[in-house]
């Protein structure tokens, strides 16, 4: 295969002795040693993410009840149903999924950000804070659930403590839709926050020192010197967190879920979670499945627009 | 940022640093002390107490005699085991395939094992579930270890594929022309030689696999193979009355990360540095 020899001239694969020697001219089609490597990630893949992929979809045409084995083609009617305004929630969950994007990326990011200016320096005791900061990473959403609804309960919690000490009256933080999705917010940047700190500063660590010399020399206050060198040398690392925070806020679900389930009223509802109602508790995975492909789509959409804007960004830091 | 130029300015900015620095850390040590502080106190009435004094080890003991936790980190550790090796097996071996044959198709198959990193698991949750059934996985290892290792095999071979590419191309063709075949190289030369991606890759499937809630919730449903993040649905009956033992539950769970990672931290903050910049 002429696209194979090509290929085999500029790269020689290894295992070919002969590798020196000029390649014979080949006339049949002889797959890749390549794929032999590749063959068992992709059987793995192919069974547990692209075939559910697929069957998502199929399914989303589909009216049934997860117990019977009769399944009804309904065409387009989930489509119609989730898009239509027959279903509120959908719409609600949707602008929840963005809301939450708008809102933790950017403060996940900068909270991120000001941790690792702060602690980039000579700082004493910068490996402990670090440490305190990157914990909620390591721990799984059940732990942060259960602590998280420590604080909000409405009777002993912590939260309702201080509003109490301070002179407020009790509040049900989870209980009331005005609050509750501002709660769940706050776990998430207590949990992810961390995490971007560690990204920033191992992007600072690759900054030139001499950039840092030259500005002091010039007698750039730490401000400055902050603001001009250290934010644009990181630019391309706020790209790819901002990639993965949106990514993350799609693919947010166990915590909120474990803390709210949604309510109250849907007030903290997600694309994700409702996939997950309709399919287990409401007995409706044909629909949970519509739903599942909108996520789908979206975390498409943005995943696609978002590397275009990095590309774009990347080129012209250039 | 050396000591010999640390002007009085800077001094001041470092003080000032603390001062913004101390209250946030509070703030994000905080509902890992209460937990913790929950779990070390006897009467529901003490848990929001912060006198050192009435503290005991009881409940932790009780909870841990009383309760099947053992055998649900058992079941943890067999699955996070397993489906690291898996993720790194699959992952490098992969990774190998891509970096070193350029064949037709492998752009294409770079690609589709990367859409994975931005999959949200609950978009597949139904088909995945549905599968489950069919294959009769319900209630058995693969059937956590096997979604784990998919949706951990993006990362898994694209940080592979990376690490690989960064060796120098002298390296294969030395051993190339002592007469290696392409798996020898990837054992003996390539996979050693990629032991920083190793392990980060260890550390972000051993914590996706531990860390799990939903996938575990769905899947293991007969209380013989509940993973220890089931703990707290599990033994929230026995337990309805004594918020302590609630609170001790949830510390055993959290304790083994916690503690695993303050050990080895130096390895999760290079680990995953090193998995953020290449």
């Amino acid at each position: 295969m002429g696209l194979d020899t090509r290929a085999q001239e500029r790269q020689p694969e290894v295992g070919t002795k002969t590798a020196g020697a000029a390649p014979a001219p080949r006339r049949r089609r002889r797959p890749s040693p390549g794929w032999l490597y590749v063959a068992p990630a992709l059987a793995v893949f192919a069974i547990f993410v692209a075939y559910p992929i697929v069957a998502t979809i199929r399914s989303s045409f589909y009216d049934y009840d997860g117990i019977s084995p009769i399944r009804e083609w309904v065409g387009l009617d989930n489509y119609r149903e989730m898009l239509g305004g027959l279903d509120p929630y959908f719409w609600k969950a949707v602008t929840n999924t963005l809301l939450w994007t708008v809102v933790t990326v950017p403060v996940q990011l900068a909270i991120g950000l000001g941790l690792a200016l702060l602690l980039d320096g000579a700082l004493r005791g910068r490996v402990v804070y670090r440490t305190v900061f990157f914990m909620p990473a390591v721990l799984s959403s059940a732990v942060i659930a259960f602590a998280w609804g420590w604080i909000f309960n409405p009777d002993e919690g912590v939260a309702t403590r201080v509003i109490r000490a301070t002179g407020g009256t009790g509040q049900a933080w989870l209980a009331e839709p005005a609050t509750a999705i501002w709660a769940a917010f706050g776990v998430s940047a207590w949990r992810y926050s961390g995490l971007f700190m560690l990204f920033y500063l191992a992007a600072m660590q690759m900054i030139p020192r001499d950039l840092y010399e030259s500005a002091r020399i010039d007698g750039a206050s730490w401000w400055q010197r902050a603001r001009r060198i250290t934010v644009p040398q990181v630019r391309p690392m706020t790209m790819l967190l901002t990639l993965f925070g949106v990514i993350g806020a799609f693919r947010e679900f166990e915590v909120v879920y474990i803390l709210t389930r949604g309510g109250p009223a849907h007030a903290t509802d997600l694309l994700s979670i409702q996939i997950f109602d309709q399919a287990f508790d409401l007995s409706r995975p044909g629909y949970a499945a519509a739903i599942a492909t909108a996520l789908l789509a979206l975390t498409a959409i943005c995943a696609i627009v978002l590397l275009r804007l990095i590309s774009w960004a990347n080129r012209s830091v250039e | 940022m050396s000591p010999t130029t640390t002007s009085r300015a800077a001094r001041d900015r470092l003080a000032w640093s603390h001062l913004a620095l101390l209250p946030l850390a509070v703030l994000w040590l905080l509902p890992i002390a209460l937990l913790l502080n929950g779990a070390l106190r006897t009467s529901t009435a003490d848990i929001f107490s912060v006198t050192p004094s009435g503290l005991t080890l009881e409940n932790l003991i009780a909870v841990w005699r009383e309760t099947d936790l053992l055998r649900m980190f058992v079941n943890s550790t067999v699955v996070t085991i397993a489906s690291v090796v898996a993720v790194v097996v699959l992952g490098s071996l992969a990774g190998f395939g891509l970096a070193f044959y350029r064949f037709r198709g492998s752009g294409i198959v770079l690609l589709i094992l990367l859409s994975g990193i931005m999959l949200a698991p609950a978009a597949i949750i139904v088909p995945l579930y549905e599968l489950i059934l069919d294959l009769g996985l319900l209630n058995t290892y693969p059937a956590l270890v096997g979604p784990y290792t998919a949706l951990g095999l993006a990362a898994s071979v694209l940080l592979y594929r990376n690490a690989f590419l960064a060796l120098p191309n002298e390296l294969r063709e030395a051993a190339s022309l002592d007469g290696a075949g392409s798996f020898r190289i990837y054992l003996r030369m390539y996979l050693p030689l990629a032991r920083t991606a190793t392990v980060t890759i260890a550390i972000l499937q051993g914590l996706a696999a531990w860390n799990d809630y939903i996938l575990a919730l769905l899947f293991m449903t007969d209380g013989k193979h509940e993973t220890v993040q089931l703990a707290f649905i599990a033994f929230q009956g026995q337990y309805f009355s004594s918020l302590p033992k609630q609170f001790a539950v949830m510390a055993i769970v959290m304790l083994p990360v916690l503690i695993i990672f303050l050990v080895a931290q130096r390895a999760f903050v290079s680990g995953l540095s090193a998995g953020a910049v290449k």
